[in-house]
């Protein structure tokens, strides 16, 4: 970690935060380490499946598209909080390889709708059993009292994840 | 449009799995299991429910798909949510 790199992250996080204890160190150990282990494990999961020519970024570009609708360019760019142009460029490739179809309006041929073909729809369909899995899994050794820990922890995660990103995102802007 | 009877459904129902398990529509029977008699793999079942859902005009989501076991219940599941969309 660079200086500077230290001084933006203090400023996001207070200071003290490059100075880790043992246990501080495990907690973030263990947090870039399920981040990680969950995206390699997703990407490896899709390789080895029946829709290999997918990466994770595409895989969550059909989830944000989504199983049924058939949103607008824009609504799907606002709900993968990417830019349209971004997502121009995904959805050209999506619709080579078989996973999106473009539909134009019936009512307004001005507008374009993007829409999972069949292929899409499967891909979204086993991408989301295999986070089921995970899900699963993760709860499988746990009792009700557990799960609920687990779940006010992660909560606690998020919000405080969530509440980073939009201090950086204005930070940024 | 009137409400498909139980021997249609069926008769979609093993059209659509005589498809992807390669096998004659006539040896598919209400008692098979799905996964274990007739080898549908995740993908096939998936392919099932998106014949299902093309055909019927329904929404089918994973969990209830999953939740699946025999042809019999496939059919049980089609005529109870069109009956309940009446």
């Amino acid at each position: 970690m660079t200086m500077n790199e230290i001084l933006v992250y203090q400023s996001i996080f207070g200071e003290g935060a490059s100075e880790m204890d043992d246990q501080k160190s495990h907690v973030n150990d263990l947090l870039l380490e399920i981040f990680e282990n969950i995206l390699v494990t997703e990407q490896k999961a899709l390789r080895r499946g029946s829709f290999s020519d997918l990466s994770i970024a595409e895989m969550h570009t059909l989830e944000g598209i989504g199983l049924y609708d058939a949103h607008t360019m824009s609504e799907t760019a606002a709900r993968l909080e990417i830019t349209t142009g971004t997502l121009t460029v995904a959805v050209d490739k999506l619709v080579r390889k078989g996973y999106v179809e473009r539909l134009r309006d019936e009512a307004d041929r001005r507008i374009v709708r993007v829409k999972l073909t069949r292929k899409g729809k499967l891909a979204y369909r086993l991408h989301t059993k295999f986070h089921t899995l995970l899900v699963e899994r993760l709860l499988l050794p746990l009792d009700e009292t557990g799960k609920k820990t687990l779940i006010r922890t992660l909560e606690t995660i998020d919000g405080f994840v969530r509440e980073q990103y939009r201090r950086y995102n204005i930070t940024e802007d | 449009m009137p409400e498909p009877t139980r021997s249609e459904v069926l008769n979609e129902i093993s059209a659509s799995i005589a498809r992807l398990s390669n096998l004659p529509e006539s040896e598919i029977t209400e008692g098979q299991l799905l996964v274990v008699d007739l080898k549908l793999d995740s993908l096939a079942i998936y392919e099932l429910v998106v014949d299902l859902e093309e055909r019927f005009g329904m929404q089918i989501s994973n969990e209830d798909a999953e939740g699946l076991e025999t042809v019999g219940e496939a059919v049980d599941y089609v005529l109870m949510r069109l009956s309940a969309a009446q």
